[in-house]
């Protein structure tokens, strides 16, 4: 049977072609950034409150470089500048990166830590949806192993009401201007109310020296999470929490992926715990201190360097909860988060492949009515 | 598990994995069917009707009425195809079709008179008492299928059901209608609901279920309502259904009502469940009580670039057009056509397309309405797509490797699987759309896997060869040596009869070989072994008979003989006409004296020589089958050399060219006798030469990269 074409000998049509479906969801990925941008927002009103107003330079920096090396990078690759700007996903890069790094970072660490973010991490790879690796926490391991005297020297104490001893203009002449920060963190340890346990440079980097001597529970008497160090710790878990539930009721991110995730730190630090009491903390501290919390509602949330379906985020989330535990008693970094997150990811293509999804009408059997 | 078809009794409804709600744009349901005038033009598709082999009952010219048959077509899977008006058939041919690549296919064009009379309908009422067998071939004549869109012939699917290993255990009446905008079943369940139910007593009469379910999406409140009261105080169970697309394609639905999962490679009516469409239901009650064909059927019309918007029961064959000027379409820049609902539909490349039974509903949305679809962006693997799709694929994955072209892996990963419901693309949040490369990726799939059938098809074609071959072959040595053994044993040596005959003829071949001989001296001698039994064609050959095809004359006017000559003589030949035939005699004398001898060998030395045989040389024995032939050519005594490809470029001199029957020929060339008088195919000429591969109706043309990649591959 011969078939033809309409177009070739009838007139040129001019009716809409399309291809099925006509219809569609409304959520865009730009949307979807957005929102997990602006779910970030009260973990940043934490920060800014506890930390000083460090945070808003180092996203003011980290975000116009990371937009400019987008720019250059398109541009390099051919790519039309408004399409690479639709997807929000550099907003959410940057903002998670300058709530990770310290306050008091120079602006050139930062400059080059979001630089190496993007382009090495997320744009060498083919861009958003080819990175193997969350190009926040890639940029700040970055910074953490090139830069580590830094990284230690800039974290700030802690302490209620930080944001009106540094303000804008006294974090403007440490972070643009690069001048010393000690003095600032020295008025910011006094500001503290209470000198506990928890008011070193971080609870992280004295659990570590601790640890170290096999003293790690002689840190968890921790009073009370209602004052001073503590009191921050509870408040950006609780941020995190507020963020993060936004997020599960507009379905953005996996809850049965995030509970599993908590279910796991808490189990795995119980256990831990339990045996060697000298290396591991409680289950309460763990879920509470550091970045374990950001993490779970917003890092290991990131949907391209997780595992695909369901059942592979399950198994990403317990295996970065295992790692986290693992890495805060056994490694040599104060917090294990970021190396946690990049070890799953690296394991996610394997259990993508591990965990492949049974096909439709496996297990019929004919008769299987009577 | 003898206890699931009492919890499907008990009214448990499963779920079925993925899904997804989108808008519901139902706002038809409120308006009632309505009927249209009679079109101007009715175009009814026969392809689908006839099959290979089937048989057109009208011709051009022919006066048809509404419900009269016109065709017959040829084997189970199919129904015939019966005028929707009274009129004039007015052209049969090639039209275009309802497909969105707009392809043609031949259909019957009737115009129709205005009277709008039909054949005279055949009421059963006594359908109770009827055969099942009976019933399906009523149901089959009447031309129904499956009106939900995916065209299934209904009679053969209860046929398989009650061919099926155990029978039909549950059978489920369809009247989800899941698919936004649609609202044509629903309308057809609040209006016809005492007759669905009726054609459900005929179904369960049939197939004998044990257990009917007429399940409805709990959307539908009116339709829920009409049917509930037509089913009061039947066995039969209304279920009522959460809302959610794709519910209403057949494996989800069967998964809701009876949480079996049947693979895709599976019919479900042989696994025992039958599915079929409300307005199936509703035809199938027209077809047996009240002898009607289906000739119309029910669509919804929708979208906002429509004056008005409602239901409307069709005649089959009315165009596109029409419906949209019926409906008073309001076309904005670009208007999008969309034959089908907005998911599933596809847009029409031109409204000039005849209503099928396929089609569902004529869609004319703005762009308010239905926004186009913004470029795609990058996936970011967000899982969206697998979380929805209800044939538990992974999309994102199937889709990276369809656009790497990994179509084994693709198949690995259960491509073929697919629906196309188009789940992953409505809530991809990157906007790529995944329906576009299934639909794609799943062509070429069929496609991969047709060739491999065909390859399988072609070895064992060639192995069966191979062993006649050998076993033919085995035979003759057989022979051979019983032959052999019997002269041994008669004692006495020496040829056998038939090489006798064989070397007697020799001699008398003698002359004509002569004559060749003496016609140039440049001319070799033609090898009589080879005129004689010749199994193999030259290339020459080949090519003078392509040639005389290409001038337009028939395979028929050149003979093997004639052939062998051409290229053995052609240049002798050639040059001795125009010097004048002294030789003409010499080989006239030798062809007569051959021809004494034998007839057969004279043609064959006449024709050696670029000679035509006249009728005078032509051997009665030869003529059987060609009288007519005697009468038309012209009696020709004055013998000329006729050199052969002269006598191709000359179609008047063709005919002067002998007509060998096929008795003449060895068996072989019997055989391209045959088919002579065909259409020529160039491909015909040799039945060993390779046929140019088809492109297959579902085939995808293999990607051709343009111009400008190439050279970006060159330069590397």
């Amino acid at each position: 049977m011969v078939r033809r074409t309409a177009s070739p000998s009838g007139p040129r049509s001019n009716l809409g072609l399309a291809p099925a479906p006509h219809l569609y969801a409304r959520l865009t990925t730009g949307r979807l950034m957005l929102i997990t941008a602006l779910c970030l927002l009260p973990v940043a009103l934490v920060q800014l409150y506890f930390l000083g107003c460090g945070l808003i330079w180092q996203f003011l920096i980290i975000y116009v470089t990371a937009t400019l090396c987008e720019a250059a990078v398109s541009l390099l690759r051919h790519r039309p500048l408004k399409q690479t700007a639709s997807d929000c996903s550099t907003l959410v890069t940057s903002a998670l990166l300058a709530l990770t790094v310290p306050p008091l970072l120079p602006w050139h660490l930062s400059c080059v830590c979001a630089a190496f973010a993007i382009v090495i991490v997320k744009e060498c790879f083919g861009g958003l949806g080819m990175n193997i690796f969350n190009p926040a926490m890639a940029g700040f391991v970055f910074l953490l192993i090139s830069a580590p005297g830094y990284m230690f020297s800039t974290f700030v104490p802690p302490a209620e009401g930080a944001f009106r001893i540094a303000g804008l203009g006294a974090t403007y002449e440490v972070v643009i201007q690069r001048q010393d920060p000690a003095p600032l963190q020295e008025r910011l340890h006094e500001a503290a109310t209470q000198t506990d346990a928890l008011s070193g440079a971080t609870f992280l980097e004295g659990l570590k020296t601790s640890r170290k001597s096999g003293s790690a529970d002689s840190m968890v008497n921790i009073p009370d999470f209602t004052t001073g160090a503590a009191l921050y710790y509870s408040a950006q878990a609780a941020a995190c929490a507020a963020g993060g539930l936004v997020l599960m009721i507009m379905r953005i991110i996996m809850v049965k992926m995030v509970l599993c995730y908590f279910l796991a730190v808490a189990g795995f630090s119980y256990l831990g715990h339990l045996w060697w009491p000298g290396l591991y903390l409680p289950e309460l501290p763990t879920l509470l201190v550091g970045g374990t919390a950001l993490a779970g509602f917003f890092i290991i949330t990131d949907p391209v360097t997780n595992a695909g379906t369901g059942l592979g985020r399950i198994s990403y989330a317990i295996l970065v909860a295992f790692l986290i535990v693992v890495l805060r008693a056994l490694g040599s970094y104060s917090d294990s988060v970021a190396f946690a997150v990049l070890l799953g990811n690296a394991a996610a293509p394997l259990i993508d492949v591990l965990t492949r999804r049974r096909p439709y009408g496996v297990g019929y059997r004919r008769g299987e009515l009577l | 598990m003898a206890f699931l078809i009492d919890k499907i009794r008990q009214g448990k409804v499963w779920r079925f994995f993925g899904g997804i709600r989108p808008p519901e744009l139902k706002q038809a349901s409120a308006s009632p069917i309505e009927e249209l005038r009679i079109p101007s033009l009715i175009t009814l598709p026969v392809e689908r009707h006839l099959g290979e082999g089937g048989e057109l009952l009208v011709k051009v010219g022919d006066q048809v009425k509404k419900g009269q048959q016109l065709t017959i077509p040829k084997g189970e899977r199919l129904v015939p195809l019966h005028a929707s008006t009274s009129g004039t058939v007015t052209g049969i041919g090639p039209q275009i079709l309802p497909h969105p690549s707009g392809f043609t296919g031949t259909c019957i064009t009737i115009k129709p008179d205005g009277h709008d009379l039909s054949v005279e309908s055949k009421p059963l009422p006594e359908w109770e008492d009827m055969e099942p067998a009976a019933l399906l071939a009523r149901i089959r004549e009447f031309g129904v299928e499956g009106l939900g869109g995916a065209l299934f012939q209904t009679a053969s699917k209860l046929q398989s059901a009650l061919d099926g290993p155990d029978g039909c255990n549950v059978f489920i009446v369809n009247g989800c209608e899941c698919e936004p905008v649609l609202t044509c079943d629903d309308r057809i369940m609040q209006e016809y609901a005492a007759d669905i139910a009726t054609g459900i007593r005929i179904i369960q009469h049939i197939i004998k279920p044990q257990l009917t379910v007429v399940a409805i999406e709990d959307n539908k409140s009116e339709a829920i309502a009409a049917m509930r009261a037509a089913l009061e105080g039947s066995e039969v169970q209304l279920r009522v259904i959460p809302t959610r697309y794709p519910s209403g394609q057949a494996r989800n639905l069967i998964r809701i009502i009876t949480s079996l999962e049947i693979p895709f490679d599976e019919h479900t009516a042989e696994c025992g469940v039958v599915v079929d469409n409300v307005e199936t239901v509703l035809s199938i009650k027209q077809a047996v009580i009240d002898g009607v064909p289906v000739t119309s059927r029910v669509i919804t019309v929708g979208g906002s670039s429509m004056g008005r918007i409602g239901n409307v029961r069709i005649r089959l064959g009315s165009s596109v057009r029409f419906v949209l000027n019926s409906f008073h379409l309001n076309p904005e820049f670009h208007q999008r056509v969309v034959l089908g609902g907005p998911m599933m539909g596809f847009t029409l490349p031109t409204i000039d397309v005849p209503v099928t039974k396929a089609a569902s509903c004529i869609l004319a949305p703005g762009s308010a309405e239905l926004p186009l679809r913004q470029p795609a962006l990058n996936c970011m693997r967000c899982g969206r797509c697998a979380r929805v799709c209800p044939s538990r694929l992974v999309p994102y994955k199937l889709y990276a490797l369809s656009l790497h072209s990994e179509h084994g892996k693709a198949q690995q990963n259960g491509i073929t699987d697919c629906t196309l419901c188009g789940c992953c693309a409505f809530v991809c949040p990157s906007r790529i759309n995944l329906t576009l490369q299934f639909r794609r990726e799943r062509n070429i799939a069929f496609l991969l896997q047709d060739k491999e059938r065909r390859n399988e098809r072609a070895l064992e074609r060639i192995k069966a060869h191979e062993e006649k071959e050998a076993q033919e072959r085995r035979k003759r040595a057989e022979r051979k040596a019983a032959a052999l053994q019997r002269i041994k044993e008669q004692g006495k040596p020496g040829p056998s009869p038939r090489l006798k005959l064989k070397d007697d003829s020799r001699p008398e071949e003698r002359p004509a070989r002569e004559a060749v001989t003496s016609l140039s001296e440049t001319t070799r001698p033609l090898p009589q072994e080879d005129l004689r039994t010749q199994h193999s064609i030259p290339d020459e050959t080949l090519a003078a008979r392509r040639a005389a095809l290409e001038v337009g004359g028939s395979f028929r006017s050149i003979t093997p003989p004639a052939r062998a000559a051409a290229h053995t003589t052609q240049r002798s030949v050639a040059d001795e006409t125009a010097s004048g035939g002294s030789a003409k005699a010499q080989v006239t004398a030798g062809a007569e004296a051959a021809a004494q001898s034998s007839p057969r060998t004279a043609s064959t030395a006449a024709a050696a020589n670029g000679h035509p045989i006249t009728q005078q040389e032509q051997p009665a024995a030869a003529s059987s089958g060609s009288s007519e032939h005697l009468k038309s050519a012209p009696a020709d005594p004055a013998v000329t050399p006729n050199p052969l490809p002269y006598a191709l470029r000359r179609s008047g001199e063709q005919k002067s060219v002998r007509e060998f029957t096929p008795w003449e020929l060895p068996p072989e060339h019997q055989a391209e006798h045959s088919l002579v008088g065909l259409p020529s195919d160039p491909n015909r000429l040799n039945p060993i030469l390779p046929r140019k591969p088809e492109l297959l109706p579902g085939e995808t043309p293999k990607l051709q990269l343009p111009e400008r990649f190439k050279k970006l591959k060159n330069r590397k």
